[in-house]
């Protein structure tokens, strides 16, 4: 395969992939943000105990998680087909990422959210602040640098998933190398593929990290 | 001010029922600072939330301002908990914002408040507390001291009428302990604000409040004027709180020992060294804890008295002259009556 072909076939995949990461990242976000502030504060140590809608929503988080992504992908073809059109392509891709990711990250924000001192949680309480302004207020600002780590982590794992959705024939960098790598024999290609991902999670990580660092006021 | 009437606190898991506080009745009045001490477990952390409702009680009845928390709607006991603030021995600022931000936090929540009134109110608390030049510091970057007094400023923003502090000093070296109680006495005095102070340590009672309870297992053991408490403790739990086991030499069986209270009203002066020059005698230093503010002395000294009763008499009535408080102390713990008192 010619050098340019090659540059261009990778250059769309690249681009197929962040589209794909960075959409289902976010919306996975707007739910699983939520929904692991939820799970934390209806905990019994949480600020609104709640045991069954916390068992309720454990439960469901619990069993979306436990489905392989690549059978989550078939078998929610029917709703993805229903939310999209198609099962085919990047955009279908979207929507099973989001199902697999959201209540991933819901865990991952749970567990961040908990991690604020529950000291600081009865000093502003003591203080008459109202629930709602205590998440908006103290659990998310004191959770950022925590929470930012953690979305560097989902967006990463997302890149990932993403890579399986080859099998329904998104553009990706993943389908690149299911297709020309697996299917064709094309070693090179295979590589330079699995050689692009490696870069993009190291660049996500180290960038999270970095930002963490930045944002983090704890240590200095 | 704030009546605590009969308060019971049980916590009651699956297996088992663990009463935290049981009868607790106390009345503060408004300006005074009062002090709850306890050792650790005795209850002291929880009679503390019940009265701001941070715990709710399981029985009796917190009556502030003349109304029963118990009665008050959500939005009421919030009200009520910003007239009654709180500081703790962890400090818990919110690490993620400035000094200044930490202290703007009671007023943001406050509804149609401008962000430059409330800025200028915080400095100027800043100020009180002698910290305007950190406003811009993360907590992290303070010492233990300084978050302390930021967290009192945190505390004065909701301009509260009651300051509850929960073991707010037993974090900090003798040296901060001593500033930190200072800023809190001056609060007192400076802004009327009535003060509630948990402890485990005699000697903070001893140096700012008016009156005390003694907790011990969730009772009230006994409770008074501190100067009363601390020169006739009833109980031995009081006695123990004074005179730290293992803090004191063993006694002597067969010597007498006095115990000497200075509670502020006794002036700077070589005590000791007047006594011994004057009843011509030595006495033995068996311990001391004692701290000069302002001039005055406050703390207790535990001496043993020689063989020679004479010298005893002459000991005693030299104590009586000077206006000491002195009380015997024997082997086993038992204060003797009958002692005279100044």
């Amino acid at each position: 395969m010619e050098i340019l072909k090659l540059a261009q076939l990778m250059l769309d995949g690249l681009g197929e992939t962040m589209y794909m990461v960075l959409v289902s990242t976010s919306i996975a976000y707007v739910i699983g943000l939520p929904l692991g502030i939820v799970l934390c504060i209806t905990d019994k140590e949480g600020i609104r105990p709640n045991r069954v809608l916390n068992a309720v929503l454990g439960f469901i988080v619990n069993m979306l998680r436990s489905v392989p992504f690549l059978i989550l992908l078939v078998a929610i073809m029917p709703f993805t087909r229903k939310v999209v059109g198609t099962t085919i392509g990047s955009t279908a891709t979207i929507v099973p990422l989001i199902v697999g990711s959201a209540p991933f990250i819901a865990r991952m924000v749970e567990s961040s959210v908990k991690e604020v001192d529950s000291g600081v949680i009865e000093a502003v309480q003591s203080m008459g602040t109202p629930d709602f302004k205590i998440i908006t207020k103290v659990l998310i600002p004191e959770a950022k640098p925590s929470l930012i780590m953690g979305a560097a982590i989902a967006i990463t794992t997302i890149l990932g998933y993403s890579a399986l959705a080859g099998f329904t024939g998104g553009g990706c960098l993943g389908a690149i190398a299911v297709n020309y790598g697996y299917y064709r024999y094309k070693t090179d290609v295979m590589l330079v593929t699995v050689l692009l991902l490696v870069i993009i999670v190291q660049i996500f990580q180290e960038v999270g990290m970095y930002i963490t660092r930045k944002t983090d006021k704890r240590i200095k | 001010m704030i009546q605590l009437e009969h308060l019971n606190k049980t916590y009651t898991s699956e297996r088992s029922e663990v009463e935290a506080l049981s009868d607790i009745s106390l009345t503060i009045n408004d300006g005074e600072i009062f002090g709850i001490i306890g050792l650790s477990g005795a209850g002291k952390s929880t009679l503390v939330r019940c009265i701001n409702f941070l715990e709710r009680p399981t029985g009796g009845k917190v009556i502030f301002d003349g109304r029963d928390m118990a009665s008050l709607s959500h939005k009421e006991l919030l009200a009520a908990r910003r007239q009654m603030s709180m500081i703790f021995q962890g400090f818990n600022l919110l690490s993620q914002r400035t000094v200044l931000r930490n202290v703007c936090f009671p007023m943001e929540i406050e509804k149609g408040r401008s962000r430059s009134e409330i800025t200028a109110k915080a400095m100027d608390l800043l100020r009180t507390v002698g910290l305007e030049d950190k406003a811009d510091s993360y907590p992290s970057q303070l010492s233990g001291g300084q978050q302390q007094r930021v967290a009192i400023a945190r505390a004065l923003a909701t301009d509260p009428k009651v300051l509850l502090c929960d073991e707010a000093t037993s974090a900090l070296d003798p040296t901060t302990t001593q500033s930190i109680l200072s800023l809190i006495k001056r609060i007192n005095r400076e802004m009327g604000v009535t003060v509630i102070v948990i402890t485990h340590e005699m000697k903070v009672i001893e140096q700012i409040c008016d009156r005390v309870a003694v907790l011990d297992h969730g009772l009230i053991a006994e409770q008074g004027n501190v100067r009363d408490v601390f020169i006739h403790p009833k109980t031995e739990i009081s006695r123990n709180l004074i005179l730290p086991q293992g803090e004191v030499t063993e006694f002597i069986p067969g010597e007498r020992c006095l115990r000497l209270v200075f509670d502020g009203e006794t002036l700077l002066e070589p005590v000791i060294s007047t006594m011994t020059m004057e009843c011509k005698c030595k006495v033995n230093i068996l311990f001391a804890n004692t701290k000069i503010i302002d001039s005055r002395t406050y703390g207790q000294m535990l001496i043993q008295m020689p063989e020679d009763e004479l010298a005893q008499e002459r000991i005693m009535a030299f104590l009586e002259d000077k206006n000491i408080d002195f009380r015997e102390e024997t082997a086993d713990g038992n204060t003797e009556t009958g002692s005279a008192d100044a």
